[in-house]
């Protein structure tokens, strides 16, 4: 445990950044960073081989100037020789080509830097131009030497610059190639030319001029073996140097005997001509062993920086393949697992996950594929279970059911009885309320009860009295249905039995307000207008206990409520006393006695009936006949309500004292 | 072979007749210098001062060796023998640190050269000189 801490401890950086990585960021940057390692490892190497490459290439070219100028040495050389014999030489050379490869070296000097070397060759071969023809042998000898001495100091200073001399692999063999052997070639040619001008002080001086030879050759053996030790092929330089040696060998014999024997300068000149041309193959061939060890090296080089870019570029083409494919592979498996999940979670139960492969992935799906199956098993369980409940409950549900429709049926019937037995108290209530009312020729009176329910509050009447009067009755019990009903009935019969004592309507109220208020369980109230009506005169003798007054309309068609004390309802306070007022009915007027049913009506906009529209009615509704006028009232309250549901009892009677004149020509009923 | 050595013999008379004049250095008359000395005289024939102090190059102008007023002049004014100066100009020579002055056959082409020459320098008789070119020494005033 310490050990994993530790660890977790140790990457913790690393799995931070991993855990805010998309899969193709993480891939990215270890990519990168391989790539960079891979560029910073790489670059080195290829920039030193591409840095050799370019001191080779620049070594070559410097030693292509060398050849060129060992070229103009020879020329030059062979220049002098002839100057110094006077044209006595087998080469034919041309003095504007001397001078173009000179000018060549002059120009190529001051691009690279070496104009003194250049401005002094240039003045020294100017001076020989213009000398050309006034100069005896020693002086050509010397100005060509002068001009020769200028090159050869070029050709050292052109080695520096194309640093040859700093050669790891060839300093010696270059030393060789820019130094030495131009030197010793121009000092045998220096000496056979010396010699030519048969001059004791030049035979000296070219005698003196052995010592150059001697020291040059440890610097000859060098830079050959040198060359041939890098450059087996290179193997010919040996006999050609071995030859020139062995010549310079017999030159100094020759010269140690000289000052005994002076008739061996012809053979010293002689055998320094021929060492000259051996300086002078030996210079050119091993200039172009050079060169092609150069190129040969060149060509090395080039191939490790090819090698080195292609396996570069291979290595990170090879990651770059192989990162992309984890990448892809994994990416498709995560893909196939979230649409797997995705399936999942829709409702695919069914979806199991395959992954081809053989990493972690495949036991990722493997669990996954364990859950669904688990999960798919416990649904089945659950959904069996739920099913089994299911049935129950909806067993259960159909008994319920039954039992409710078992219990409606039973509602149904009781309601249906309850229904009968309201209709029956209905046509009782109505039975028990006059529907046959008097129309004498003096007078006709009609009334009506439409009950807002099965069973209404209100009641009216009209009986006749003993003494030949009439009572007219309307009543309106508090409340609604049956109580109202009970109460109704009960208020009736009281009321239609104390009036039919031919009391006056007060003394009837008052007796019926106290009986009432004896039996009044449900402290229901109701009110009442009773009257009496004499037909022989038209006297109105009525009181009120609480209820509206009624409306009279004179023949002139004049509506106004007869004067009426507002007295308090029967059944409310035992022991009132109510008054009587009497009023007297003329030919032609109209009397309605009405309930609150009438004035509250409600049309369909919840308007109310009222009084006023009431009085209208009735100033417009001239006529004898209270039947047709209660016909008449009823139809108006019901175009007014429209058909919309009654809000209370609805209940009229009018009394119409006839004129002398129609009650002739209708028959009393 | 006999005319050869009578002229010989005549123009060694002709030497020591000449041997007697005193010699001068000339020069041509742009020549930018009214007197030089024996030492100066040295450097330019020796061509170890090559230009003079208006930069334009110095022309010496020599007489072939064998005449006497030529061993008299180097010998008056350089201090060195015929062999000297040819081992001088052959050492020079063969390193080619130099070339020997330009030389005239005879002392009255050597004063026509340097009359024509710009820059030239020569040594005549005194007699010769006239007022084409201007002495700069007379190594005999100046001799010790």
């Amino acid at each position: 445990m310490r050990m994993s801490g530790f660890i977790e401890h140790i990457f913790a950086p690393a799995t931070w950044l991993s855990g805010r990585l998309s899969f193709s960021r993480k891939f990215l940057l270890v990519g990168l960073l391989i790539l960079a390692a891979l560029t910073t490892l790489s670059v080195p190497l290829w920039q030193q081989s591409r840095n050799d490459s370019q001191l080779a290439n620049q070594e070559r070219a410097g030693l292509k100037v060398l050849t060129q100028q060992a070229d103009t040495l020879a020329d030059l050389v062979e220049l002098r020789s002839q100057a110094v014999r006077r044209g006595d030489s087998k080469k034919v050379l041309d003095k504007n080509h001397i001078s173009a490869g000179l000018g060549m070296h002059i120009a190529l000097a001051r691009d690279n830097g070496l104009s003194a070397q250049a401005e002094q060759l240039e003045r020294a071969w100017k001076q020989i131009l213009a000398t050309q023809g006034t100069c005896d042998a020693q002086c050509a000898f010397a100005s060509l030497t002068g001009v020769i001495n200028n090159l050869l100091g070029l050709t050292r200073e052109t080695a520096r610059h194309y640093r040859l001399n700093v050669d790891s692999q060839l300093d010696a063999t270059f030393d060789m190639l820019a130094n030495r052997l131009p030197l010793v070639l121009e000092t045998l040619a220096k000496q056979r030319d010396a010699l030519t001008i048969n001059n004791d002080e030049m035979a000296s001086y070219a005698l003196g001029a052995q010592v150059v030879l001697s020291e040059s050759v440890p610097a000859m053996i060098a830079g050959v073996s040198q060359l041939m030790d890098k450059y087996p092929e290179a193997g010919d330089l040996r006999p050609r140097l071995d030859s020139l040696l062995s010549g310079i060998t017999q030159q100094q014999d020759i010269a140690d005997k000289v000052f005994a024997d002076p008739s061996g300068l012809t053979e010293l000149s002689a055998l320094a001509s021929a060492n000259t041309e051996l300086a002078q193959r030996l210079l050119n061939r091993a200039a172009s062993q050079a060169d092609h060890y150069i190129e040969l090296r060149i060509g090395r080089l080039l191939r490790t920086q090819i090698i080195i870019a292609v396996v570069l570029i291979s290595t990170i083409g090879a990651i770059a393949y192989l990162f992309a494919g984890i990448y892809l592979s994994t990416r498709r498996s995560l893909m196939t697992l979230s649409k797997g999940t995705d399936a999942f979670c829709r409702g695919e139960l069914g979806t199991r996950i395959t992954l081809d492969t053989r990493d972690e992935l495949v036991l990722v799906a493997r669990n996954f594929n364990t859950v669904a199956t688990e999960f798919s098993r416990l649904l089945d369980v659950i959904r069996e279970q739920n099913e089994s409940k299911q049935r129950e409950l909806e067993h259960l549900v159909r008994e319920r059911t039954a039992e409710l429709a078992d219990k409606n049926q039973q509602l149904e019937a009781a309601g249906l009885r309850v229904q009968e037995e309201l209709n029956l108290a209905r046509n009782m209530q109505l039975a028990i309320l006059p529907q046959e009312f008097p129309n004498e020729a003096g007078w006709s009176v009609s009334a009506s009860m439409f009950p807002a329910r099965e069973l209404g509050g209100d009641f009216y009447d009209c009986f006749a009295l003993s003494d030949g009067r009439y009572g007219i009755l309307v009543a309106d019990v508090s409340g609604k249905g049956v109580g109202a009903a009970f109460f109704m009935a009960v208020s009736r019969t009281l009321l239609l039995d104390l009036a039919m004592s031919g009391d006056n309507p007060a003394s009837v109220l008052s007796r019926a307000n106290d009986l009432l208020c004896e039996r009044n369980p449900m402290e229901l109230f109701v009110t009442a207008c009773y009257g009496i009506f004499d037909p022989e005169d038209g006297r109105l003798v009525y009181a009120s206990a609480g209820h509206h007054p009624p409306l009279r309309r004179t023949h002139q068609g004049n509506v106004a409520p007869l004067p009426c004390s507002c007295d308090i309802a029967l059944g409310v306070i035992p022991g009132m006393e109510y008054c009587d007022h009497a009023a007297v009915l003329d030919e032609g007027d109209t009397l309605l006695l009405y309930t609150d049913g009438i004035t509250e009506a409600l049309s369909a906009s919840g308007e109310a009936y009222g009084d006023d529209r009431l009085a209208e009615w009735l100033a417009a509704s001239g006529g004898d006949e209270a039947a047709a006028l209660v016909t008449s009232l009823v139809a108006n309250v019901e175009r007014f309500v429209d058909g919309a549901e009654a809000s209370d009892d609805l209940t009229t009677l009018i009394l119409c004292r006839k004129t002398r004149s129609s009650s002739l020509g209708h028959p009393s009923c | 072979m006999h005319y050869r050595y009578i002229l010989t013999g005549l123009m060694l008379t002709a030497n020591l007749a000449i041997a007697d004049e005193q010699v001068v250095v000339i020069t041509n008359r742009d020549v930018p210098v009214e007197t030089l000395d024996n030492n100066q005289v040295t450097q330019i024939f020796l061509r170890q001062v090559q230009s003079w102090p208006d930069g334009k190059t110095i022309q010496p102008i020599d007489i072939k060796e064998g005449s006497a007023l030529r061993t008299e002049f180097y010998s008056k004014v350089t201090g060195r023998s015929p062999g000297q100066l040819r081992a001088y100009w052959a050492r020079q020579a063969f390193t080619g640190m130099g070339v020997p002055p330009r030389q005239a056959a005879t002392e009255e082409e050597a004063e026509r050269l340097v009359q024509t020459t710009p820059g030239a320098i020569g040594y005549v008789g005194k007699k010769e000189a006239d007022e084409s070119v201007k002495i700069v020494l007379e190594p005999d005033k100046t001799a010790p």
